[in-house]
């Protein structure tokens, strides 16, 4: 930043400082547009900075290319969407001014002021509403070649490809008692009734400064305490102050609801923060918007709505043009009127379409200031190129429709709309609230509000100070009544603002006169949703066309689905609508509001990169030996540490080292703990001696298996069991619930994380355990499937004789904490036996060369373990367990589909199809060249007529027929002689 | 056989706090930070605003079944907390998870309580207790500014009114699951966080890194005594 003077372009379109601007004119901030210096000040926004210095087009329209100017400038509306530092869409009229900004516009070729593709208008006969229905269909071809050029025209902006975005997301978690969301007169006084009893309040506001349109306000208020006559900026400033000091109060600004979800979730958009926040209570306070008015070209830059006006001038000190003609519709519209005139902007005409008027005091104002007052006049069209040249009005006849020959050319350059106002309803429309046409207050308001949610402010309809500040008073005291009761004089100020509340609000029904009327429907081209590029006319058309419901009307036309989300545009579409079908606004309904209220990138939905990931307690002792990692599930598992080779001739003629830290493991214990095992494995385990380890199934009640593991007896009612990596938590719920279900005394322990676990594996295995432990683990007292507590290194173990990899070995599980030092040891010592550690990839070899099967790889959701060729692992003679009717059943049934071994003399990849006469029959599950075989095993299903040993048949593999031969028995090792040695 | 054998435990986060540069310890067999290079300067910023500190080699048991109550009666004197609030006993601490459940959480030196578990006898009812020590990874998350490290990772509603001292609660964290005890010490706020231990090292980089703001610090035992004074 540096100080200096302003060019002398932007010093012209800014106004005399004002009460309550946020800009500091001391301080200028210079930043790039389109390749041009220019410069702003500290405080100002890009939208106003840009206004400042001269810039009328800020964007191109969506389908037509047409010339938009700033219309909402609170960002809302789509017409100042820019490139800001290779952030596309941004909305520039709310996006700070920082120094150095880079901005550009989007979708133009090449610039704003000459865009090439506004030709497009002219030829806008093709693209008639639901063009993609009608247009471009014959001769096939030509959507071929259509369709790539409406791909590079369709979009706002594009995305630079950036390899690593800048941006740091976060997602924060907040609770409140009470959320007020909207920081105006309604949700401050909300906030701060609802503190004062002592709960928590979060206020969302969606604004940098707490105030809403108080903040614009410049004429004079008696305050809502005081009752003295104060300034809106004066009094905005004060109740901020208020509710900025409360210790109960927490003030999210800016910030943006961007959902409301069940449980009184809300999802709010705070930089590049989403902040989940759950309040108990939730006070909506979020304001209403003006609805452009529809004439022809009411689009063209130059035209905004009135409190975007008073924004650029009171908050950012800019002029909104030289000479405006303002259009009202009510009383609300003279005071804009008033209130940009005190600010020295030439009023040119202030065009009222109330069809009635009655004196009032604004009006008396307004005629003191000399400003000329058409009554009872509408505007018809906005004529210019790139920017209002002229407004055209017409009288309203008595009867309220528009005397075209009466109309007359308004010279102007800005126009700005103070018309109908519609409730920013969206966060209460998104929890089923309902909201009806109110003709007295001339606006939507809300006749249901859900539950847990409060209204308060200018959405109600009461556009009062007093009123506002009243409801929300009430409002925050009855969300603080849903969570405790009132006592004392917090009642008593309940009770009497209720009552005061009651007179005020009838008063200001009996006083308040407005115009329903904002659309004048003459000629030309009236844009309804400027998003889309959708016009009355084309809604006329969709109606005719039989799309009558507004879901459909809205589907058919696109309008409402851009990136204002109906918000400039649902209130149009839904008179248009009805005006067309003849229905009433309360037959014609509206759309489903749904989340996000305003566009949000996706980076903020993803959030921050929470990826858990699972390391074993020997995981640092692989990386320093240089692995290759795999990934398996969460789980970070060595692939190889050499080669998969040298792995497995280490295993098959010395031994080997695997960690298997990642396997299921759980503790069963209980006296009921045999009983539950029992119903669990087909397999029995209650008969299971202490000291011995079983192979057991788990199926479900359709026979299907569910998983597998070996289940260990170690003594009297506890069992040790253990499960594939990826089941461990399905097994655990299934243990659990089974035991609800049954009653039984027993209680289940997921312990995966307590135990490392190596398998120690070779024909040295023994020699080398023998080292470190004074077991005897000799073949005739440590014998096959056995399991023995010992020390081993000095560290407590659980040692289990089993073979996954079909030699003689031992698992040995151990307390985590000893993870790494365990491992070494087995290292050190194991040199001398050649020991080399193995990874996964070398043991998926192992146990493929014995047929050993992997739950999920070699099965799936329609395996049994008859068609498994596991019926040995399932006691029919058992009285119960789970699946044994449905088991029962596909036995005395002939079996579909087998699971069977095959050899090959070339490699087939996993997944392949087994195939005859070309059509597919089943599918290759596991394959790998086998060092011990010379060729290729695998398992495969196949139909069950190509299952018998030595049977031929054909896997398509990388496209070709490979022969393969099934092999019923183990492919090494047949007879399981080396893993009982 | 070979020996003699000098079995060394480690926390999952071990590597974490040597890289962080810890001055490790042994207490109990284990290997515990005593500070990260000036226990003055860790003290002051826990004091000032967050902090984290591996609890990992605290004894933790797991007690649950039908007659948990009538065990605890007994352990705590008849004391025996709600479900979601704790209760110390000298350095430990008896959480109730649920009706049926409790996690006891030791103090490293803590010694009278084992004498107590082991005296207990499961085999007469359908309680089950089981020693988590090496199944918990824990850490410390102390300091006046912790609570808005923890809101940036855990859906958990930890503000004051609702998770005071001696609550606890299980819910998730950076995606996880995990156990959280409140449980403030050195006059600051605090929450042990216990987690299944093959998560040690991705969480402790995660707090670490919502922390980064509040300028969170790691500490050691040193530190840890520096404030208790």
């Amino acid at each position: 930043m540096k100080l200096a003077k302003l060019s002398q372009v932007a010093v012209v379109t800014r106004t005399d400082p004002q009460a309550g601007e946020v800009i500091n004119r001391e301080q200028v901030i210079s930043f790039q547009f389109e390749g041009r210096n220019l410069q702003g000040y500290e405080g100002d926004t890009i939208g106003s900075a840009l206004a400042a210095s001269g810039i009328d087009i800020f964007s191109r329209s969506f389908k037509y290319h047409r010339p938009r100017g700033l219309l909402c400038v609170s960002g809302k509306c789509p017409n100042c969407l820019m490139n800001v530092n290779n952030v596309p869409s941004v909305r520039v009229c709310t996006e700070p001014l920082s120094p150095g900004d880079q901005i550009t516009a989007q979708h133009c070729w090449p610039s704003l002021q000459k865009d090439i593709f506004s030709l497009i208008e002219k030829f806008n006969f093709l693209l008639p509403v639901g063009f993609y229905y009608k247009t471009f269909i014959r001769p096939r071809f030509i959507w071929k070649l259509v369709q790539p050029l409406l791909r590079r025209l369709a979009g706002l902006g594009n995305l630079v490809n950036q390899e690593k975005s800048k941006d740091n997301y976060s997602h924060q978690h907040l609770y409140a008692d009470v959320a007020v969301v909207g920081g105006g007169s309604a949700g401050m006084s909300a906030a701060t009734a609802a503190a004062d009893t002592g709960l928590d309040v979060v206020l969302i506001d969606d604004q940098p400064k707490l105030g809403g349109e108080l903040r614009l306000r410049q004429n004079r208020f008696p305050d809502p305490i005081s009752s003295q006559l104060k300034s809106g900026p004066e009094i905005a400033h004060e109740m901020a102050d208020r509710v900025t000091k409360h210790q109960q109060i927490k003030i999210l600004s800016p910030a943006t609801v961007i959902g409301g979800y069940e449980g009184g979730l809300l999802a709010i958009k705070k930089g590049n923060s989403l902040i989940q926040l759950r309040a108990s209570e939730t006070v909506v306070a979020t304001g209403t918007y003006e609805v452009p008015w529809l004439f022809e070209n009411n689009d063209l830059p130059g035209i905004l709505l009135g409190t975007g006006a008073l924004r650029l001038v009171h908050l950012y000190g800019v002029k909104p043009g030289k000479q405006v003609t303002v259009v009202v519709s009510d009383d609300e519209g003279l005071h804009i009127a008033i209130n940009l005139s005190r600010a020295g902007i030439q009023i040119v005409a202030v065009v009222d379409g109330r069809l009635e008027t009655t004196d009032s005091p604004a009006l008396q104002e307004l005629q003191d200031l000399g400003i000329p007052y058409f009554a009872s006049f509408v505007p018809l069209a906005a004529q210019g190129r790139s920017r209002v040249r002229s407004l055209r009005v017409a009288p309203l006849t008595p009867e309220g429709s528009i005397d075209i020959s009466q109309a007359k050319d308004l010279k102007c350059d800005t126009v700005c709309l103070c018309s109908l106002r519609a409730p920013s309803a969206d966060l209460l429309r998104q929890n089923q609230g309902t909201f009806t046409f109110d003709s007295d207050l001339g606006q939507m308001v809300s006749d249901k509000v859900p539950d847990h949610f409060h209204a308060a402010g200018d959405l109600t309809g009461y556009r009062e100070l007093s009123i506002q500040v009243l409801q929300g008073q009430l409002a925050g005291l009855n969300a603080a009544s849903c969570i405790h009761p009132l006592k004392g004089a917090i009642f008593k100020s309940f009770e009497k603002a209720t009552a005061q509340l009651t007179e005020k609000e009838k008063r200001y029904r009996e006083s308040v006169r407005s115009s329903n009327l904002f659309t004048s429907l003459s000629g030309g081209k009236q844009f309804v949703c400027l998003c889309e590029d959708v016009t009355q006319k084309d809604i006329s058309q969709a109606v005719t066309e039989g799309f009558e419901e507004m879901e459909l009307l809205k589907r058919y036309t696109t309008a409402s689905m851009g990136p204002c989300q109906g918000r400039m545009c649902l209130r149009s579409l839904a008179a248009c609508c009805a005006k067309d079908t003849g229905r009433g606004l309360p037959q014609t309904g509206t759309t489903t509001s749904r989340p996000p209220i305003q566009t949000v990138s996706l980076g903020l939905l993803a959030g921050p990169e929470h990826f858990p990931v699972k390391l074993t307690p020997i995981h640092h002792s692989h990386a320093r030996l240089g692995v290759k990692w795999m990934d398996m599930g969460q789980w970070k598992r060595p692939h190889t540490y050499t080669n998969s080779d040298l792995e497995w001739k280490a295993v098959r003629k010395r031994v080997g080292l695997i960690d298997v830290s990642t396997l299921g493991k759980i503790d069963v214990r209980g006296k009921d703990a045999g009983r539950l095992l029992d119903k669990i494995y087909t397999h029995n385990i209650s008969t299971l001696k202490t000291g011995r380890v079983r192979y057991g199934i788990i199926c479900g009640d359709d026979g299907i298996i569910l998983d597998d593991g070996t289940v260990s007896h170690i003594n009297d009612d506890y069992f040790y069991i253990t499960t594939t990596t990826g089941n461990i938590d399905f097994v655990e719920r299934w243990l659990n619930w089974w035991i609800i279900g049954t009653g039984f005394c027993a209680h289940v322990t997921n312990v995966t994380s307590d135990f490392a676990t190596v398998n120690l594996a070779g024909p040295k295995a023994r020699d080398l355990l023998e080292q470190l432990t004074e077991l005897d683990v000799s073949s005739e007292a440590f014998k096959y499937m056995q399991c023995a507590q010992a020390n081993v290194a000095g560290v407590p173990v659980l040692l289990m004789r089993i073979g996954f990899v079909g030699e003689t070995g031992w698992e040995i599980h151990y307390p985590s904490c000893y993870g790494e030092y365990l491992w070494e040891i087995l290292l050190e010592v194991g040199k001398k036996y050649g020991l080399l550690p193995f990874g996964v990839e070398a043991q998926r070899i192992l146990r493929l060369e014995k047929k050993h099967i992997i739950v999920g790889q070699d099965t799936d959701a329609l395996s049994n373990p008859l068609e498994s060729d596991m019926e040995w692992a399932v006691r029919f003679k058992k009285a119960d367990f789970i699946g044994k009717p449905a088991l029962t059943k596909a036995r005395e049934e002939e079996l579909q589909n087998r699971l069977v071994g095959f050899v090959s003399d070339k490699l087939v990849g996993e997944g392949s199809s087994v195939v005859l006469d070309h059509q597919p029959v089943g599918r290759v599950t596991s394959a790998r060249i086998s060092p011990s075989q010379n060729r290729c095993v695998g398992m495969a299903w196949v139909p069950a007529h190509l299952s018998a040993d030595g049977v031929k048949f054909e896997i398509q593999s990388n496209g070709k027929n490979v022969v393969a031969t099934v092999h019923k028995s183990p492919f090494y090792d047949p007879d399981g002689i080396r893993l009982r040695q | 056989m070979l020996g003699p054998w000098n079995p060394q435990k480690r926390s999952p986060v071990h590597h974490e706090m040597t890289q962080s540069g810890a001055t490790l310890i042994e207490v109990s067999g284990w290997y515990v930070a005593e500070d990260f290079g000036d226990a003055e300067r860790e003290a002051l910023k826990v004091r000032s605003g967050a902090g984290i500190s591996d609890i990992s080699a605290h004894r933790k048991w797991e007690i649950k079944g039908s007659e948990l109550s009538e065990w605890a009666k007994r352990l705590l004197s008849g004391n025996v907390p709600e479900v979601g609030r704790s209760t110390c006993l000298g350095l430990s601490s008896f959480s109730r998870v649920s009706q049926n459940e409790s996690l006891l959480v030791l103090g490293m030196i803590d010694a009278a309580i084992p004498a107590l578990i082991n005296k207990s006898d499961p085999q007469s009812s359908c309680l089950h207790i089981l020693d988590r020590t090496d199944g918990y990874g824990g850490f410390l998350l102390c300091g006046p500014r912790v609570r808005a490290v923890l809101a940036g990772l855990t859906s958990l509603d930890l503000r004051e009114s609702k998770f005071p001292d001696l609550s606890c609660a299980a819910g998730p964290l950076a995606a996880t699951r995990v156990f959280v005890v409140r449980r403030d010490q050195f006059g600051l706020p605090a929450y042990e966080i216990f987690f299944n231990r093959e998560y040690g090292q991705y969480l402790w980089r995660v707090v670490m890194e919502a922390g980064r703001e509040y300028e969170i610090t790691p500490f050691g035992t040193h530190a840890a005594q520096l404030l208790d004074n």
